[in-house]
C-alpha cells in the first residue's frame, strides 16, 4: 500500500514528541482511520469484481480469472497485514482507530477462505462425483460423543 | 418446507476432524441452519461453489470458518466441498 511510508513519517513525528503534541496525535489518529478505510474500500472493490465474474453454473467457471482474483485477495491480505501492524502501534499509544476490528475481521475471514484453494475445490467436487460421501448423521457420529 | 440433506466428502470430513470439537459442533449447527434455509448461502464470486462463513470467539481466540458448498437442486443436497479455518488472538 503506497500510503504506508506516509503513515510511518506521521507516526514518527507523533510518537517522537515529548511531551506528546495533541495536534500530531490527532493527525496520526485521523490518518490511521483513513488507512483502515482505504483498505476496506480496496477489499470492497475486489469483491465487486469477483461478484461480477460469477459463472452461470459451476461447470462454466473461468479458472484463470478465479486464480487471478485469488491473487488479488492474497495481495490484499498482505496489504491489510501491513496496515494492521501499524494500527496496533497506534492503539498501543492509547488511540482508538475506528473500524480497525472490522478490518481485522475482514482479513481473518479472507485468510480462512484462502485456506481452501481452487485445487481443493476441484478435488472436492471430484470426490462427490467419484467417491464415498458421508451423511450428517455419520459425521456427527464419528466426531465423538461430545457432539449430539 | 423440509430441510435439505447435508453430504460431506473425504476432504471436508478431514478438515472438520482437524478442528477442535466445540468448533466442529458450531460448524455442524451452522450447516444445519443452512440446510433449513439454503437461501442464506452466497455465490462464491468467480469460484464455482457457494460459500458461507462464521466467526466464533473462545479462550481469547477469534476463529474464522469458511465453508465451500455446492448445491444439488435435483436431490436437494448441500455438498460440503471443503472447510477453511483461521484463528487469531483477540
Amino acid at each position: 500500500m503506497s500510503a504506508l511510508p506516509l503513515f510511518d513519517s506521521i507516526f514518527m513525528t507523533a510518537a517522537g514528541d515529548a511531551p506528546p503534541n495533541p495536534s500530531a496525535i490527532d493527525r496520526l489518529a485521523r490518518f490511521s482511520q483513513q488507512l483502515v478505510q482505504s483498505a476496506l474500500t480496496d477489499l470492497t472493490e475486489i469483491e465487486s469484481l469477483d461478484s461480477g465474474l460469477a459463472p452461470p453454473d459451476a461447470d462454466a467457471f473461468d479458472a484463470h480469472a478465479a486464480l487471478l482474483l485469488r491473487g488479488m485477495y492474497e495481495q490484499w491480505t498482505r496489504d491489510a497485514d501491513a496496515v494492521l501492524e501499524r494500527v496496533a502501534k497506534v492503539e498501543r499509544m492509547g488511540i482508538t482507530v475506528p473500524a480497525a476490528q472490522q478490518l481485522r475481521d475482514a482479513q481473518g475471514r479472507l485468510l480462512a477462505m484462502l485456506q481452501v484453494t481452487l485445487d481443493d475445490i476441484q478435488r472436492g467436487r471430484r470426490q462427490f462425483r467419484q467417491g464415498r460421501t458421508w451423511t450428517r448423521e455419520e459425521i456427527r457420529g464419528e466426531l465423538g460423543s461430545g457432539i449430539q | 418446507m423440509a430441510s435439505w440433506v447435508l453430504a460431506f466428502n473425504e476432504q471436508a470430513r478431514a478438515a472438520l476432524r482437524r478442528i477442535d470439537p466445540w468448533l466442529q459442533e458450531e460448524i455442524l449447527d451452522e450447516l444445519d441452519r443452512l440446510a433449513q434455509n439454503p437461501g442464506q448461502l452466497r455465490r462464491g464470486g468467480a469460484s464455482p461453489v457457494s460459500i458461507a462463513d462464521l466467526t466464533r470467539d473462545r479462550d481469547n481466540q477469534r476463529h474464522y470458518i469458511f465453508l465451500s458448498i455446492e448445491t444439488d437442486v435435483s436431490t436437494r443436497t448441500l455438498q460440503i466441498i471443503d472447510i477453511g479455518h483461521f484463528s487469531r488472538v483477540l
